[in-house]
């Protein structure tokens, strides 16, 4: 794995500010009063235990669920006001994979570049499917893919676009050790390219390796926002292990 | 329309006959059930009697009815395996070319099923189906795409609540019944063999249905897939 030079090798990732976010579910408050920028070019790793509400502020940023109150802003433009097209700029993958069984790995990636409009979509889904070593399961229908495998080809579907903001919910699921490793220099590739990459973990030794930022959250509310030292991951080891720094 | 909702409808039209070619689901369900509701009717009514060929429009598109629910209750529910509708909700378009797309799917897939039905239902009730091919299709094609311009966009709520096998002919069964008395009374006149001229006013409503409907679907699907 690693993010191939591209015509589009030099994106603008956009602005990210969330203003008093909160996201409820009923009773349950999922998200409460978030305040956070996120920079161009930023490598932001969200921990938190489960339920925390790092799947729903990945959510929220990928346009997927809005907030119930709160202002979530791109380029200081808000989310809601944005035109159809910003999505090209934006890859998410999230718990499920959003592949078809009945499609080929191949046919999968095609069917996502053809919605994308992608030029040339054979030869980027050939590029893609090489990039994430699955070129010899191309023709394999998905729903015979393990695990593993399913997540590269969903990192595949997030990546064909080249988008400038990588929305990654809890990527290394499935994966195992090595690609885990490929997966993460993968992902320093894209950010040394100048994108955007938010991702969720609920393990910190796994996901810090190459984020800049961290931010750690509990019970819906941003409990811990700083660079990626030793001392900030002292500080979130401390609370995530259940006492506080 | 733009040219990124021609484009999206076009690519999940070739997804879905993709999917539907590899595994027949909604075309076999189709035909199966609409087949074993031919077989009912004949059984439940004497076929060859004058009053039974008098109702076999209705009998006919009741038949077609219950086989399309069944057919679009599958509609979605590749969509929602592996939560791929979300999927769908990342493009850099308007969602109504979802609608559009899966519609295309659906009715053709409805169609095909349809016209694989109609000589067993001929020889059930010793019908001439084939005197005036033309109307004939014209009145499945109008009558079809009804159903399936709101049997898709019932089928895309239904698949986003717990009840989705129930939901869809409840939501979608009271609001076919223009498109049921249309069709079965332009059928009729077809069987009896009376002038077409008769069914102008049935065929213009279904038009119109037709029309309205889709346009409808078209313009509120993006908020029906929203969360």
């Amino acid at each position: 794995m690693s993010p191939a030079a591209s015509p589009r090798a030099a994106p603008s990732s956009p602005r990210i500010v969330l203003r008093r976010l909160s996201k409820y579910f009923e009773r349950f408050t999922a998200l409460d009063r978030l305040d956070l920028a996120i920079g161009p070019g930023e490598f932001v790793v969200v921990l938190g235990r489960n339920g925390a509400g790092k799947t729903t502020l990945l959510r929220v940023l990928a346009l997927l669920q809005q907030p119930s109150e709160g202002e979530l802003l791109f380029d200081d433009r808000p989310a809601d006001k944005l035109e159809p097209a910003f999505r090209r700029r934006l890859g998410f993958v999230g718990h499920e994979t959003f592949l078809y069984d009945e499609l080929t790995a191949e046919e999968n990636l095609l069917f996502h570049a053809r919605l994308h409009g992608l030029a040339r979509a054979r030869e980027r889904v050939a590029e893609v499917l090489a990039e994430m070593g699955l070129e010899s399961r191309a023709q394999s229908l998905a729903r015979t893919l393990s695990r593993g495998l399913k997540q590269r080809l969903t990192l595949a579907r997030a990546w064909l676009h080249q988008p400038d903001l990588l929305l990654l919910d809890e990527p290394a699921t499935g994966l195992d050790a090595p690609t885990r490793e490929r997966m993460h220099a993968w992902l320093a590739g894209c950010h040394r390219q100048g994108r955007t990459v938010v991702l969720s973990s609920h393990d910190l030794r796994e996901s810090l390796q190459p984020a800049t930022r961290i931010l750690l959250l509990e019970d819906g509310r941003l409990v811990f926002d700083g660079p990626n030292t030793p001392d900030s991951q002292r500080d979130v080891q401390a609370r995530l292990q259940g006492g506080r720094a | 329309m733009t040219s990124d909702t021609g484009r999206v409808t076009l690519a999940v039209f070739r997804k879905d006959l993709l999917a539907e070619r590899r595994t027949k689901e909604v075309f076999t369900a189709v035909l199966l059930f609409g087949f074993t509701v031919s077989v009912a009717f004949t059984f439940a009514f004497e076929p060859t009697s004058a009053e039974a060929r008098k109702i076999s429009g209705g009998l006919l598109w009741l038949a077609f009815l219950f086989a399309a629910v069944l057919g679009l209750n599958r509609a979605f529910a590749r969509e929602t395996s592996n939560q791929a509708l979300q999927g769908l909700r990342l493009i850099p378009a308007d969602l109504g070319g979802i609608y559009l797309g899966k519609l295309a799917s659906n009715l053709l897939f409805l169609l095909l099923a349809e016209i694989v039905l109609l000589p067993p239902f001929g020889v059930f009730f010793d019908l001439t189906l084939w005197a005036r091919p033309g109307w004939l299709l014209l009145i499945l094609l109008l009558g079809t795409w009804g159903l399936a311009a709101l049997g898709t966009m019932f089928s895309a709520v239904s698949a986003n609540t717990r009840m989705q096998e129930l939901m869809l002919p409840l939501l979608l069964l009271p609001l076919t019944v223009p498109v049921l008395i249309a069709a079965i009374e332009s059928t009729v006149i077809l069987l009896e063999g009376r002038p077409m001229s008769e069914a102008a006013l049935w065929l213009k409503l279904l038009t119109g249905f037709d029309i309205v409907f889709t346009l409808l679907c078209w313009l509120l699907f993006d908020f029906v897939v929203q969360e």
